[in-house]
């Protein structure tokens, strides 16, 4: 029996408790929006999908089943099909979109640095293969563990390490000259 | 791999696991997590290849996303009230489909009032429908014509 720690919310959802959806939805919206944004480049695109991904949960919550999978791990899987549904209807290379990155706010010199840097990173990942991308962003950045990513993706465990290598090999080759600056 | 639970690991083993997840040993298999640092405690090779995997991780982990804009935390509270708008409807649907037919899934009496409908119209169309008044439909009206004579100083 896996022990969910968003079960009572989900179940508080589907009962119509608004509390309960703010609450879920502040918890998973940062990372459900940043696995959005490195897949899809566009901040409003990505906005979509997310939207799109949360309009399923309010409408299927009441279906939810505690205890078969965890509810993040059905939350990012959601997510991520609807990046994958946006790339598919996509024309044009990753590169492409990762033009779009939005540069933050006007701040002091440093920061400028830290953000040029950052969109340097942003630049090489959007560059990656779709499913590359999405393993590193899930390991990477959600802190999901291997059983975990695999099962997002719908992989075997061994094909998602193999994804991470060959996409960390390809980011390693793109930041190398990073270190020196 | 992945599944078993080593107790040793070799090079050439740690060279994939860092390969894959990088430095950061919470990253790791939990499996393999122990016998991966007791590999780098003791071996110079496996220092190195951590710590050209850690350059890595502190270049990925320098892109800070930008923060969640209100707004979309407003559109997707308004989509939840819509959702409950539509469900509270067909929460109501289906209340009325378990007073007329307690217990049953809502497509049965939904079926049953589908037949009935179309049995009704199909009635309509094909039964032969006569307008032309009768002579005993024409007595009733005469007969109702003079009814209200009958009551005539009648208390109410």
């Amino acid at each position: 029996m896996i022990v969910d720690p968003d079960a009572e919310l989900v179940a508080r959802v589907a009962r119509g408790d608004r509390a309960a959806a703010q609450t879920l939805m502040r918890r998973h919206l940062p990372k459900m929006l940043g696995l959005a944004r490195r897949m899809l480049g566009g901040s409003v695109e990505a906005e979509d999908a997310v939207q799109d991904a949360f309009m399923r949960l309010w409408t299927h919550a009441e279906r939810w089943r505690p205890g078969q999978a965890k509810f993040e791990t059905w939350l990012y899987r959601v997510t991520l099909n609807k990046c994958f549904d946006r790339l598919r209807r996509r024309p044009g290379s990753p590169l492409d979109a990762a033009m779009e990155v939005q540069d933050p706010a006007p701040s002091p010199e440093s920061e400028l640095e830290r953000a040029a840097l950052s969109r340097q990173i942003e630049v090489a990942l959007r560059a990656l293969p779709d499913r590359q991308r999405a393993a590193i962003q899930l390991c990477h950045y959600q802190e999901c563990g291997n059983i975990e990513a695999a099962e997002i993706l719908g992989i075997s465990v061994e094909a998602l390490e193999s994804l991470l290598s060959r996409g960390r090999r390809t980011l390693r080759a793109r930041l190398l000259h990073l270190k020196d600056t | 791999m992945t599944g078993a639970n080593h107790s040793e690991l070799g090079e050439a083993q740690f060279a994939r696991l860092v390969q894959a997840y990088g430095a950061d040993p919470q990253r790791w298999p939990a499996s393999e997590r122990e016998a991966a640092q007791r590999l780098v405690s003791s071996n110079a090779a496996t220092q190195r290849l951590l710590a050209e995997a850690r350059e890595l991780d502190r270049a990925l982990a320098s892109a800070v996303p930008p923060p969640v804009p209100a707004a979309l935390e407003r559109r997707l509270l308004a989509d939840f009230d819509r959702a409950q708008q539509r469900w509270s409807l067909r929460k109501l649907i289906n209340s009325g489909a378990q007073i007329v037919w307690p217990g049953a899934p809502l497509w049965q009496p939904a079926a049953v009032f589908a037949v009935a409908l179309t049995f009704g119209i199909a009635l309509a169309i094909l039964a032969p429908l006569d307008l032309r008044p009768s002579e005993d439909s024409s007595a009733s009206i005469f007969a109702l014509d003079a009814a209200p004579d009958s009551d005539v100083g009648q208390d109410i």
